[in-house]
């Protein structure tokens, strides 16, 4: 509601006695901006450039949300978090959602009272290991020294695997990714787990990456997705099939080029459904009937979104995998547009 | 006398000094004096001396041989290869401070936009100037003036917004003190100030607001008739200015282009020379490894392997000088980009406006229309739910003994009330948009690097200099409650780490404030700043006062002074004076502190940091940064605790 | 004087709160009292209905829970099968353990520097400057950050001590291992060990080995000392002064090694495995990274401190030393510094409070303190924020006051007592 910050932040005034709507739709139409929590910089998933402008994977759904919204993918204030803080400025309403790669968990879910609205990255928690040190599986890791982030699932996973396992290992706790690294690479821990998107962009920033080896096994699910607060489902909703929408689009062949010609009418009935053509789904969600477009305008349909940011031809090089679309032999699923 | 002379032998002159002995003057004296004068200290002079020899040694040439034109680590790697490859037959490792040549104003000023920074640049040189007076007596006492309008400028320069802001604040002052002139002619002087007090807060925290967004909003209204025209001119000026700065921007896309082909071209064609080079470093390694074969052997070996390393390193096309050649353009790119992208943001506001302002008689009947259906249904409401006030207060005990057409109600009417917020708040937007007479609003995120650690550091210091001096007061008080509160406040604050206080500020304090406050971290950490350093503050104005003799607080009463007029005109200008070197030192330590907000993700230096780390062109690089960032705290806290030790010597009265 | 009657003894009236100096300050008091006891129950209830609404009770339940994560650093038992509330322990025994170090290593760093600082060697004190200016003037923080990547990228990595020509060596008889991991120590076992014994519920394991040891050990320390004032009784009594200190020596020092020698006492070397050293004990990097970070910012302050006490000295004090025949080192520990430790010691205090509360840092070092552990990953996992946090700073508000309740007994019982 406000506008300017100074003494603004104490002062409500104006038509509506300023107070704050309790639908988060309302709120974000009449701030005129998505507020979308992000992580505080990580290699290919979100980070300022030069400009100060945000740019990444996480990025680019809140990017589309904020199309699919309001219509503008750049009325988005993007507010860096770390683990520590995001569920606070979630459940407080300091930001609208959060596009900060976290696991969608039980816990998560029920006792922190968030919503996940699905997952735009299928991810697996892996061990990587220099070559020299001739593992070639995580099991040959009894009485390693293992780097691990603090207050991540990733460390909680790490115990299970080894209990389970029944070895033991040394953890080193490490605050952020740029720090884990850095210690992987000073020899100070044998191994560096976290999940295995992120070891592929640490690797893909080594001054060797070939001396060095990510392995086979994958200890844990980690879906990582985009959440909301929990009891606003309506606000939930519109994430959710924004999410879809992108996904559905990649299905159809809807890409950021030629969303406008194909919204112009189709033969398929689906791909004129998502594009606002046919009837009234954007109306049920509360937005306008061109919201997928709008989304799919703003960096590209999921496909496109991953191989810009973390596929192949950029320096992180991820294949994608699990991430691939059901029908090329991945998890990555839309419900129908209907 | 002359008659004496002749009996015994009287020097007239005097012998001309002689020279001291050579072991005594210039090098070698000062030498003998301050390093070799006992055998102790001829010892430790050696070690400091060897000491600062390997510490210079080691640091220097990696710091002054740095690569300062490289846009990404891969690059600084592939310089420092071709330009200083093999020292002494070891690899050398060389600074990229590349990082910091392209990344210099975001560590400065953050996200703060780039044709703004005169903003914060002025604010800077004001705040100098209003501090002045208060810190050099020759100046005239008028320039004080200067001093509390920059209370106002200050914060407006930075955050922006319409001009009346600073005005409309400092008007809460103005109200208080005609209040309390009035009120203590009628109640007494302390239920004057008290009264005076509570009527500037009313002004500050329910009036000033509706007032600054009255004017703004009857501005917009005036505007309203020609807007739709200025606005069209508007946009098909920035439009003009877009082809401009894409017309600077294109060029220097393509020239980079070319440079960068020239440079991936070169990096191809040395690839099989580096496959050589690579198998001749590790045939080296292998050498200084060996230690069982003989020496010469092994030195004759290492001289030819070198010698054909540098044959090859000469067939190397040249890599280093594109890449300097290209840092250049890279840097022109990144500002013409930039130039661009914020022009066409500053399009799409206005198109988005013009928009807006063209729906807006529609907009409004529509809020009008649900306005009196808001208030309607709210009438209509049953007693049941009436108390209610969002949907969260209905939890499903309490939804048990309500029937379930009145939470119907409520939910409807409750629905309604949203869409009144959200279209309101769309209108009251777009007034505050085009009612605005100043300057550009800068949103508190967008502060970073050094200008946010400095004002952080300032904000603090300014606010809790009050807070201090009453805390301080309360702490030597007579009254025994008021003594244990202040106590209790500061021994608290002092107790715990300012990290701690960090966390309440950013997941503890929504907390403590009625649902629905929304205070941005800026202001949360700024509340949790303040009120850490005003402990500190507290502390060393109670050593000011405990400073002073005992005889002024005496002559004070003495002259029948009362309280309030013994500490304004006796006590406190003595007292800090006495504690202005004690607060420069509390402020050198505020202003490090600053670097902790970084652990709740405030974009801090040390947060750009890790931003910058965060993209894969420089994702890897350490100590550059840090050390960058190490260094210009460094020369902001030295040169601070050097002026505050001027001022120790010139506060000195000497007795 | 005889004539001046008593005050009016006029009936109470209520304006007199507010005009008569006698009452006004119990009206202002109360008032003070009642707005803040308002305040206190506006910012309860906000948290209350807060709570309420965000569905998250304020209650310790979550401290009983298992934490499931690991902790390198321990100093008593735990695992992930552990409860919140142990990690914390942990966590809040890690802290002092630093701190204590910190203090420690900071006090000798510090006194050294500030006396060399005001050494007459040109080099020496410039030296000691250019360290105390540089630490001084840049954020703690940073110097954690460079400490850690200076110490891991320094030190040798484990691997590097492996093979027929290792790279790297053991040092002091091949018994430490000096690598970026941490320093591996011999350790001592006791082959007849007598286990170990649970109290507290459990909560603690004591190794009774030690415990005998130190119980000899002590004891001789009382035979000894009972043995020294038998000497001075006697010397007070003839004027000779029996020589008792090879027997002192010898109580105190023989029965615990014949004690550990019955216990089976044998050191156990660090040894190379596949992935690092095993055996021995092992100080961990990140203890040390933090320990010399917080040690060398601190040092830079306590040596100003100490060379401002030393300065506070009247020249006097050591010249008359000096016209006595003391010579130059004797005057600084027998004239000057005990003098002016009455100037250091209660700033001195305040650093040590300092250190312990920068030491709250650590997360950044990989250090598991209770910042990290309660205020960190306990936190994380559980959402227990409120909970979380009062506790941190409730544990480090009473090690404050505790180290303060020290400093004001010292400074009651240095205050320079005027006759």
């Amino acid at each position: 509601m406000k506008k300017t910050v100074f003494l603004g932040a104490l002062t409500v005034a104006g038509l509506v006695a300023g107070a704050a709507a309790a639908s988060t739709l309302d709120d974000v139409k009449a701030r005129g901006k998505l507020n979308c929590g992000v992580s505080t910089g990580l290699v290919g998933f979100a980070s300022p450039d030069a400009n100060g402008r945000w740019e990444g994977y996480d990025v680019a759904v809140c990017r589309a949300v904020a199309a699919a919204v309001l219509g503008d993918k750049d009325a988005v204030e993007f507010v860096p978090l770390s683990s520590k803080t995001r569920f606070t400025a979630l459940n407080s309403g300091e930001v609208d959602m959060l596009a900060r790669n976290t696991t969608w968990t039980l816990s998560r879910d029920v006792d922190l009272k968030m919503e996940f609205v699905g997952v735009n990255y299928y991810d697996g928690q892996g061990f990587m290991v220099p070559k020299s040190l001739g593992v070639t599986s995580a099991k040959d890791l009894d009485g390693a020294t293992i780097c691990v982030q603090v207050g991540t699932t990733t460390e909680l996973n790490l115990a299970d695997y080894f209990r389970a396992n029944n070895i033991s290992y040394e953890p080193v706790p490490v605050e952020n990714n740029a720090e884990s690294q850095q210690q992987y690479l000073s020899g100070a821990c044998d191994t560096l787990t976290t999940d295995r998107s992120a070891l592929a962009a640490t690797r893909a920033a080594f001054e060797k990456p070939d001396d060095h080896v990510v392995l086979p096994e994958i200890v844990s699910k980690e879906p990582l997705g985009p959440l909301v607060r929990h009891g606003d489902n309506a606000w939930g909703d519109i994430v959710r099939w924004t999410l879809n929408a992108l996904i559905s689009a990649e299905e159809f062949g809807i890409t950021a080029a030629n969303a406008d010609e194909l919204a112009k009418g189709t033969g398929n009935p689906e791909i004129n459904r998502i594009l606002g053509t046919e009837g009234t789904l954007g109306e049920m969600l509360g937005l306008d009937a061109g919201w997928a477009k709008a989304a799919i305008k703003a960096s590209g349909n999921f496909g496109e979104i991953f191989e810009a940011n973390v596929g192949e031809s950029t320096p992180i090089g991820l294949s994608r995998g699990l991430n691939a679309l059901w029908t090329d032999g991945g998890l990555i699923y839309s419900p129908p547009f209907r | 006398m002359s008659n004496t002379s002749t009996q015994s032998y009287v020097r007239t002159e005097m012998l001309s000094e002689k020279a001291p002995p050579v072991s005594n003057i210039g090098i070698i004296g000062w030498m003998k004096e301050n390093l070799f004068s006992s055998p102790l200290n001829a010892l430790l002079s050696i070690v400091a001396i060897a000491l600062i020899v390997i510490l210079l040694s080691s640091t220097m040439p990696w710091i002054l041989g740095g690569v300062w034109n490289a846009s990404s680590l891969t690059e600084c790697r592939l310089v420092i290869q071709e330009t200083v490859a093999l020292v002494d037959g070891e690899s050398a490792s060389r600074a990229c401070w590349g990082v910091v040549h392209e990344r210099f104003w975001n560590l400065i000023y953050g996200f703060y936009p780039g044709d703004l920074y005169w903003r914060p640049n002025l604010a800077l040189v004001l705040l100098f100037a209003s501090i002045a007076p208060i810190l050099f007596n020759g100046l005239p006492k008028k320039m004080l003036i200067l001093s509390g309008a920059f209370i106002f400028i200050g914060p407006w320069l930075l955050w922006g917004g319409p001009v009346w802001t600073p005005i409309v604040a400092f008007l809460g002052f103005a109200i208080g003190f005609v209040v309390n002139k009035f009120a203590s002619k009628i109640f007494g002087s302390l239920i004057g100030i008290i009264v005076g007090v509570v009527v500037a807060f009313v002004w500050w925290l329910f009036l000033a607001g509706t007032v600054s967004q009255g004017i703004t909003h009857s501005i917009a209204a005036m505007r309203l008739p020609t807007l739709v025209e200025t606005l069209q001119t508007t946009i098909r000026n920035y439009e003009s200015e877009l082809e401009k700065l894409a017309a600077i921007r294109d060029p220097i896309a393509v020239q980079k282009k070319a440079i960068q082909a020239k440079i991936d071209a070169a990096i191809d064609a040395n690839a099989p020379v580096e496959a050589q080079l690579a198998k001749l470093r590790k045939q080296l390694e292998a050498l200084g490894k060996k230690t069982d074969d003989d020496v010469d052997q092994i030195v004759e070996q290492k001289k030819i392997i070198l010698d054909s390393i540098a044959a090859l390193m000469d067939k190397k096309e040249p890599v280093a000088a594109l890449i300097a050649e290209k840092m250049p353009i890279h840097l022109a790119l990144l500002d013409a980009s930039g130039n661009y992208n914020r022009m066409d943001e500053k399009r799409r506001d206005s198109e988005k406006r013009l928009e807006l302002v063209l729906a807006l008689e529609g907009n409004q009947a529509k809020v009008s229309d649900l306005a009196k259906s808001v208030s309607e249904q709210k009438a209509a409401l049953p007693a049941t739910v009436s108390s209610f006030g969002s949907m969260n207060e209905v939890t499903d005990e309490v939804a048990k003994t309500i029937p379930s057409e009145d939470i119907a109600l409520l939910k409807k009417y409750l629905n309604t009330k949203d869409k009144l917020i959200r279209e309101g708040g769309v209108i009251d937007r777009l007034y505050d948009d085009i009612g605005l007479v100043g300057l550009e609003p800068v949103q508190s995120r967008d502060f970073g690097g050094f200008m946010l650690a400095i004002l952080l550091g300032i904000t603090g210091i300014v606010l809790s200099f009050p807070l201090g001096i009453v805390l301080a007061l309360g702490r030597l008080s007579d009254l025994v409650i008021i003594k244990s509160i202040s106590v209790g406040f500061i021994e608290f604050i002092r107790g715990v780490p300012l990290i701690t206080l960090l966390f309440v500020a950013s997941a503890l304090l929504n907390f403590f404030l009625p649902k629905g406050t929304e205070f941005d971290i800026m202001l949360r950490v700024m509340i949790m700043i303040t009120i850490f350093a005003a402990a500190y503050m507290a502390e060393v104005i109670r050593g000011g006062l405990a400073a002073l003799p005992k005889g002024q607080y005496e002559a004070a009463d003495a002259l029948g002074l009362d309280y309030w007029q013994a500490q304004r005109l006796i006590i406190m200008p003595q007292a800090l004076k006495i504690s202005i070197p004690g607060i420069v030192s509390t402020f050198i330590g505020l202003f490090k502190d600053t670097t902790l907000v970084s652990v709740i993700a405030m974009s801090d230096p040390i947060q750009w940091v890790k931003y910058i780390q965060s993209k894969s062109e420089w994702n890897g690089v350490i100590w550059e940064l840090y050390g960058f960032v190490a260094f210009v705290f460094f020369l902001f806290c030295f040169s601070m605790s050097r002026y505050s030790m001027y001022l120790e010597r010139k506060l000195q009265t000497g007795h | 004087m005889t004539t001046m009657t008593d005050p009016p003894k006029a009936s109470f009236r209520l304006s007199m709160l507010l005009y008569d100096t006698r009452y006004r300050s119990i009206t202002i008091q109360v008032i003070a009292m009642i707005a803040l006891m308002l305040g206190a129950l506006w910012l309860i209830n906000n948290v209350r209905v807060n709570l309420a609404l965000a569905g998250k009770p304020f209650e310790f339940g979550f401290l009983f829970e298992s934490s499931g994560y690991e902790i390198n650093q321990k100093l008593i038992e735990y695992s992930s099968q552990s409860t919140h509330l142990r990690a914390a322990a942990v966590g809040l025994l890690n802290t002092l353990l630093v701190a204590t170090l910190g203090c420690i290593a900071a006090t000798f760093l510090g006194v050294f520097v500030g006396v060399l600082r005001l050494s007459k060697n040109w080099v020496v004190s410039r030296l000691a400057a250019v360290y105390v200016e540089t630490f001084r003037n840049v954020p703690l923080l940073l110097w954690i950050s460079l400490s850690v990547v200076a110490y891991s990228h320094t030190l040798p990595e484990p691997r590097e001590f492996r093979g027929d020509n290792p790279a790297a060596t053991m040092s002091i008889f091949d018994s430490v291992a000096v690598t970026n991991r941490g320093v591996y120590a011999p350790e001592a076992l006791f082959e007849n060990s007598l286990g170990k014994a649970s109290v507290l519920w459990d909560s603690l394991n004591i190794h009774l080995d030690w415990v005998a040891i130190l119980s000899v050990l002590v004891s001789g320390l009382i035979v000894s000392s009972l043995i020294a004032r038998r000497a001075t009784n006697i010397q007070n009594a003839t004027g000779v002064r029996p020589s008792t200190w090879h027997i002192r020596m010898a109580v105190v020092i023989i029965p615990p090694v014949i004690v550990a020698l019955i216990l089976g006492f044998h050191l156990g070397y660090p040894e190379m495995t596949r992935f690092s050293f095993k055996g021995g004990m092992l100080i961990r990097g990140s203890l040390i990274a933090l320990w010399l970070a917080l040690t060398l910012y601190t040092a830079a302050f306590i040596a100003e401190i100490v060379r401002a006490g030393i300065m506070a000295i009247s020249k006097g004090q050591s010249e008359a030393a000096g016209a006595l025949g003391i010579r130059p080192g004797k005057i600084m520990s027998l004239i000057v510094l005990p003098q002016a430790m009455r100037v250091i010691v209660p700033p001195l205090i305040s650093q040590y409070l300092n250190l312990t509360k920068n030491s709250s840092l650590a997360v950044i070092a990989g250090y598991m303190d209770i910042t990290s552990t309660l205020g960190g990953v306990t936190m994380n996992q559980t959402g227990r924020e409120l909970e979380s946090i009062l506790l941190l700073m409730l544990c480090y508000l009473a090690i404050s006051l505790s180290i303060s309740s020290v400093m004001n007994f010292y400074n009651e019982r240095t205050k320079l007592r005027e006759r």
